[in-house]
């Protein structure tokens, strides 16, 4: 939306929303990175901070749910600004789940800590999660400008994370078949796989919220 | 869904300056249908075709076809005082006659002939006040003056006398907007019973107003009908961008 | 420091405007004092008149017929003049000689002997019987008597002489000459003596010239206002006329007595010095000023009310006489009245149409000779007896008394009518 509103205040509200959650995907990112080196470097340190900051993301949340009533109740919003104002507390519950992915990604690893996972499935797991962060860095661009391609993009990429998530579960199921004794840490793997695909998941959902935003349409009734 | 008005075409021009630059609307029968727009994009011009007001304007005139139940209302054989007895209408400022509540009501009916005895002239009266929801209220002031009343009481005695002549379709040019929030909200209750039996058009400044009270809104700009549509629609979705943009407060 | 100068300055210049605006106001109530006064000291002595009591025998026989009514042709023939004369001067029984006799006789007025005609003719068992009737003493008489005779002025030069002022003051001790109230002011119309002279024919010759005045110019002036605003279509025309119309009402009275002579006399033939061509003329007066009120009134009319009505299907004719005239009605009688107060006082077009003649009998019709009441103050002004001359000025007072009411009538009648939209 080129266009400024006439009442200079009600974009200044309208951009706040939008910061707000730039700055908790921003957040968000750092956390599911965190997690991931966390969980590759087995470092037990990370954890602990990586869930206090998730309460913080929780704040977030509740600030944009905040700021997106006081809105609707202040502007009496229409068509395109009535769906960003419901969107953007749609779009801070995703973030919120992302950042809760991040925080039991973190918690398997005090699990994981006294194993060590085969190398192949790990490096996988490290794919995945590049690809979510890259879903997320690009949804959060679509949200920024509103792209409903790079949206659209996102929702395609998915179908990677799907992927590699199937062929872990196989690798996983392979070597528990031959190896019993490990089929803990293995079970904690699968866990984790799922964990990284939900979040795609979510990022898709983001991706959706931006679409609809822009042309009103809800792509998860079509689909 | 029947049309009660049928709108072709319709240029209207004050003289040199075009107001209504070739609109074709159709109006459902029984609806609530709003008008929006900014201020002189010509809504006000066109609800005034629609009883042939700008008749009374000097310098205007009016082209193309506008048809009521299928019939044109600007043929020759149409008299304007007949067709306003069918389409009434009320104004934005309240204009009650400085006359009695009674008298005011009375008015129309009498110079159409509509009643042939005083108790039939009173029990008219009567039920066009209980209509417009305003007969508790003044039942035991009928003969007092009507510009002692409150704003929003004036506006409902000018809709229970525009009632009063059994129209077909009462055309409101901004009736809230002088008016106080509950009036307004008395008024738009008063409304939604009333299109049960009427066919209403509205005209407003206030798109909270047209999102409330209408089922179909058309948004005009500049003389031209920009979109029409269900008001769901063209107040969560409209199909225009300068639509949105007015609907929504934006420039451009 | 420089926004105090500014303030004392603005207070100065306020004091200042205040002055002058309330110096501008004494001057103007000053002078409208001393126009008010001048013309109570002049007038109000007119409100008495002197009477003569006297004392008269008329023997009924002379002048009864079989009926025992007066007869028409014995009265005429009767000298009443000289019986009254003669009753006088039982008065003054030590006046011999003619000359003074005629002098004597020139006390009392010249119309005295009809006077006492007329009250046995009214009076028919007064006959036989000596009887005490008031008559109305010589203007000379009254005016002395009002303090007005200039007695510093030569014997020859003057209406009374030496021994008349003592004849009178004689009378004067013994009652034989009292200051009444001066009922033939009321009741009569004008004459050749001002004692026997009164307004009663110029009030209701002005009465009846109103009256055509009203009924000509009221309907035709609201007509013509309500076809001008609102079924005549703005054009070139309509503004000629508007400016015409405006322009009419400033035009000098005189010029309407001119067109009433040149149309209404000469064209149309009609008879001079009557009510109706009177009220003709100053109907053509009016007109303007009416038309602009009423059309004043018109527009001060919301339109929302005329909307109203027309939008509940009423014709623009329903629309105009139902709701704007009577709502415009306060304002239009308004003006209607200010026009007639306005044409009451004229008497330039009147003078012109020849109202200024003489007229002794108070008018029965709207065709009989009459003047108006400006007129006749105007015609008694310019007369030589002293006489007239107080007339005149209670004729002033009465006319300044029913205009002011008039203009009363016309602002209780607004704020009667005045209704709040």
């Amino acid at each position: 939306m080129e266009q400024e509103h006439i009442v200079g205040a009600f974009d200044a509200d309208l951009d706040r929303i939008k910061d707000e959650i730039l700055e908790m995907g921003k957040l968000v990112k750092k956390q599911i990175r965190a997690a991931t080196n966390a969980l590759l470097e087995m470092e037990l340190e990370e954890v602990d901070s990586l869930i206090a900051t998730d309460r913080k993301i929780n704040g977030m949340n509740k600030n944009i749910n905040m700021l997106a009533e006081q809105m609707i109740a202040m502007r009496q919003p229409m068509a395109v600004d009535l769906r960003l104002a419901l969107m953007a507390t749609n779009i801070a519950t995703e973030l919120e789940r992302l950042g809760d992915h991040a925080k039991s990604t973190a918690k398997r690893v005090r699990r994981l800590s006294d194993t060590s996972p085969k190398k192949s499935i790990m490096s996988l797991i490290e794919k995945m999660s590049d690809i979510v962060e890259t879903m997320l860095t690009n949804a959060l661009k679509a949200y920024k400008k509103m792209d409903i391609e790079g949206a659209a993009e996102v929702r395609v990429k998915d179908a990677e994370v799907d992927d590699i998530n199937d062929q872990i579960f196989k690798m996983a199921v392979n070597a528990i078949k031959k190896n019993p004794e490990d089929i803990e840490t293995l079970i904690h793997i699968i866990l984790l796989s799922r964990n990284f695909e939900r979040a795609g998941d979510h990022i898709v959902n983001i991706a959706r919220q931006v679409h609809q935003i822009v042309t009103g349409e809800d792509l998860k009734a079509s689909s | 869904m029947k049309n009660k008005f049928e709108t072709e075409n319709v240029v209207v021009h004050y003289g040199t300056k075009i107001a209504i630059d070739n609109i074709s609307l159709n109006i459902e029968a029984n609806n609530i249908t709003s008008l929006i727009g900014p201020s002189g994009c010509g809504k006000s011009t066109f609800l005034r075709c629609l009883n042939r007001m700008n008749d009374t304007i000097d310098g205007c005139s009016v082209s193309g076809k506008l048809l009521l139940d299928n019939e044109d209302i600007y043929s020759d054989e149409i008299d304007p005082v007949d067709l306003r007895a069918k389409v009434g209408m009320v104004f934005q400022k309240p204009n009650p006659f400085p006359k009695s509540i009674f008298e005011n009501i009375a008015y129309g009916p009498k110079i159409h002939g509509l009643a042939k005895s005083k108790a039939e002239l009173n029990d008219i009266v009567l039920q066009s006040l209980e209509r417009a929801g305003l007969i508790d209220e003044v039942r035991d002031r009928l003969h007092d003056s009507a510009t002692g009343l409150s704003g929003g009481q004036q506006q409902r005695i000018c809709i229970a006398r525009a009632i009063a002549v059994n129209p077909e379709v009462i055309l409101m040019d901004e009736p809230c907007s002088a008016l106080d929030p509950i009036a307004t909200a008395v008024i738009e209750e008063l409304l939604d019973q009333l299109s049960k039996d009427f066919t209403i058009v509205i005209v407003t400044h206030s798109m909270a107003q047209a999102a409330r009270v209408s089922t179909k809104t058309a948004f005009f700009h500049l003389g031209k009908l920009v979109e029409f549509g269900e008001t769901q629609k063209i107040f969560t979705n409209p199909e225009e961008e300068k639509t949105q943009n007015y609907i929504t407060g934006r420039i451009g | 420091m420089n926004k105090d100068k500014r303030l004392k300055k603005r207070h100065a210049r306020e004091k200042r405007l205040k002055f002058y605006g309330i110096t501008s106001i004494c001057i103007a109530l000053m002078m409208l004092f001393t126009l008010l006064s001048s013309i109570t000291l002049n007038g109000y002595t007119a409100m008495q008149q002197a009477y003569i009591p006297l004392k008269i025998i008329v023997p009924g026989e002379k002048l009864l017929n079989s009926d025992g009514e007066v007869d028409a042709q014995k009265a005429l023939l009767f000298n009443w003049d000289s019986k009254v004369k003669k009753a006088f001067r039982t008065n003054f029984p030590e006046v011999k000689s003619r000359s003074d006799k005629k002098e004597l006789n020139r006390l009392i007025s010249s119309n005295s002997g009809y006077d006492v005609k007329q009250f046995f003719i009214k009076n028919v068992d007064a006959f036989d019987n000596e009887r005490v009737i008031w008559i109305t003493a010589s203007d000379d008489v009254d005016q002395y008597l009002k303090g007005r005779f200039n007695t510093n002025i030569s014997e020859e030069d003057r209406r009374l002489t030496n021994k008349q002022l003592n004849w009178i003051d004689r009378m004067r001790s013994e009652g034989l000459v009292k200051l009444k109230f001066n009922k033939n002011f009321f009741t009569s119309a004008d004459s050749r003596e001002p004692e026997s002279s009164g307004i009663l024919g110029a009030v209701v010759g002005s009465a009846l010239t109103m009256f055509v005045t009203v009924l000509l110019s009221l309907p035709l002036a609201v007509m013509a206002s309500i076809y001008l605003e609102y079924f005549a279509k703005p054009s070139r025309l309509t503004d000629f006329i508007e400016v015409n119309i405006n322009n009419l009402a400033a035009v000098p009275s005189i010029v309407f007595g001119l067109l009433g002579l040149s149309l209404f006399l000469s064209f149309f033939g009609l008879p001079r010095s009557v009510p109706l061509v009177g009220g003709m003329v100053l109907a053509l007066m009016t007109i303007p000023t009416v038309i602009i009120a009423t059309r004043a009134s018109i527009r001060a009319v919301p339109p929302s009310i005329k909307d109203a009505a027309l939008g509940l299907g009423a014709s623009k004719m329903q629309a105009a006489f139902h709701h704007v005239v009577p709502l415009a009605m306060p304002g239009i009688l308004t003006g209607t009245i200010i026009g007639i107060a306005q044409a009451l006082g004229e008497s330039a077009p009147l003078l012109m149409i020849g109202m200024v003649a003489f007229i002794i009998d108070v008018p029965s019709s709207f065709t009989s000779p009459a003047t108006a009441l400006p007129v006749q103050i105007f015609m008694w002004a310019d007369s030589a007896e002293r006489a007239f001359y107080e007339r005149s000025s209670l004729a002033i007072m009465f006319l300044v008394v029913f205009l002011i009411m008039v203009n009363l009538v016309a602002v209780i009648l607004r704020r009667k009518f005045e209704k709040k939209w």
